[in-house]
C-alpha cells in the first residue's frame, strides 16, 4: 500500500467515525445546556436541597453498617474460596504422587484451585474497596456522629480496623499459596516493592495477562474519569459542594495518563523483554 | 496464527510432567499447559529452550501453517 492509498484509507475511516461522532457531541451539548438551565432554575433548588439531605440522612444511617457488612464480605468470602482453592491445590498434590497419572484430572483440579483462588482475591478485594467508600463516608460525618452519640461510627471504625488487619493476614496466606502452586514467585506482601518484585517473577505468559489486564483497567479507568467528571460538575452544580470531588478525578486521570504514556516510552527505548 | 505443536509427545518421550517442564525452561506449568493446548505461542526464546530440553529441533516440535489469505514472505 503507498503513501496515498494510506492516507486515503485514514480519510475514509474518518469520515466514517464521524458520522457517528458529531451527533452523538451535538445531543450531548444540547442536554448538557437543558441540564444546566434546569439546575438553575428556583424549583430545582428546592428540590435539590431535600435531595440533598435525603441522600445524606440515608448514607449517615447506613454507612456504618456498610463497614461491617462490607469488612465481614471480604473476610468471609476471601476464606470460602482461598479454603477450596488450598483443597484442590492439596488435591493436585495427591493425585501428582499416585502412579500412572491423569494429567488431564490433574490440570482440571490445578486450573479449578487458580479460579477459587482469584475469586478470594476478587471478593476480598471488592470488599474492602467498598468498605474504604463507607468509612471515608463516615469520615466526613464525624461531627454529626459525635453529637449523636458516637457508638455506630466507633463500632464502625473497630471493624475497619481489626478488618483491615485480618484481610491483609488473608492477603498473605492467599499469596504464599499462589507461591506454592507457581515456584518460583517472588515478593512478600508486606513489602512495598511486591509488585515489582511479583512482576519480575512472572513468565512471559503471565506478564502478558498482565499486560492485556492493564490496558483494559486503563481503558476502563479512562472512560470513568470522563464520566466521573461530568457527574461531579453536575451534582457540583445541583448541591453546591464545591470544585474538590470533580478535582479529585482529575487528577486520577491525569496520573494514569502519565503513567501509561511514560511507560510507552519508556518502552520504546529499552528492551522490553526484560 | 496457527502455531501447532508436538509439545505433550516430547515431553512423554523424555518422561517430565508439565511442572517438571516448567521448571526446566523457567515458566509456569500453566504456560506449558497453554502451549500445548495451542492457546499460547511462545517467544523464540522459550521455544528455542523447550527444543533445547526435548533434545529436538524448533521445528519438530512447533509447525506454523498459513491460512487461506495470508501471503508468504516468498510470494510478496
Amino acid at each position: 500500500m503507498n503513501g496515498s492509498d494510506s492516507n486515503e484509507q485514514i480519510k475514509k475511516e474518518n469520515r466514517k467515525a464521524l458520522k457517528i461522532f458529531i451527533p452523538v457531541i451535538i445531543l450531548a451539548a444540547m442536554g448538557g445546556g437543558a441540564f444546566g438551565w434546569f439546575v438553575g432554575s428556583d424549583s430545582w433548588q428546592h428540590g435539590a436541597n431535600d435531595m440533598g439531605k435525603l441522600i445524606t440522612d440515608f448514607f449517615f444511617y447506613f454507612s456504618p453498617h456498610g463497614v461491617i457488612f462490607c469488612e465481614s464480605f471480604a473476610f468471609l468470602m476471601g476464606l470460602f474460596f482461598y479454603c477450596k482453592a488450598k483443597q484442590s491445590f492439596s488435591a493436585t498434590n495427591a493425585l501428582e504422587m499416585t502412579e500412572d497419572v491423569d494429567e488431564a484430572e490433574v490440570e482440571k483440579l490445578f486450573e479449578m484451585a487458580d479460579r477459587r483462588l482469584e475469586f478470594s482475591m476478587m471478593a476480598q478485594s471488592f470488599g474492602m474497596i467498598i468498605s474504604f467508600l463507607f468509612f471515608g463516608i463516615i469520615m466526613s460525618g464525624l461531627d454529626r456522629y459525635i453529637d449523636e452519640g458516637g457508638t455506630s461510627m466507633l463500632v464502625a471504625t473497630g471493624f475497619f480496623i481489626f478488618g483491615s488487619f485480618i484481610v491483609i493476614r488473608l492477603n498473605q496466606a492467599q499469596v504464599d499459596l499462589v507461591k506454592k502452586m507457581y515456584p518460583g514467585k517472588a515478593g512478600s506482601v508486606y513489602d512495598f516493592k511486591f509488585h515489582d518484585k511479583w512482576e519480575k517473577s512472572c513468565d512471559e505468559l503471565e506478564k502478558l495477562v498482565i499486560y492485556k489486564a492493564g490496558f483494559k483497567a486503563y481503558k476502563a479507568g479512562s472512560s470513568t474519569c470522563v464520566a466521573l467528571w461530568i457527574i461531579t460538575s453536575m451534582l457540583s452544580l445541583m448541591f453546591g459542594f464545591g470544585p474538590i470531588p470533580s478535582v479529585s478525578v482529575i487528577i486520577v486521570w491525569l496520573v494514569m495518563f502519565i503513567s501509561y504514556s511514560r511507560e510507552s516510552l519508556r518502552s520504546e527505548r529499552s528492551k522490553i523483554n526484560e | 496464527m496457527p502455531l501447532y505443536n508436538r509439545l505433550k509427545e516430547y515431553r512423554a518421550r523424555i518422561n517430565v510432567n508439565q511442572s517438571e517442564m516448567g521448571r526446566l525452561v523457567g515458566v509456569s506449568r500453566q504456560t506449558i499447559s497453554q502451549i500445548e493446548r495451542g492457546d499460547y505461542s511462545p517467544s523464540v526464546t522459550l521455544a528455542l529452550k523447550i527444543a533445547k530440553v526435548c533434545g529436538a529441533q524448533v521445528e519438530e516440535i512447533f509447525r506454523y501453517e498459513e491460512q487461506d489469505g495470508e501471503v508468504d514472505s516468498h510470494e510478496r
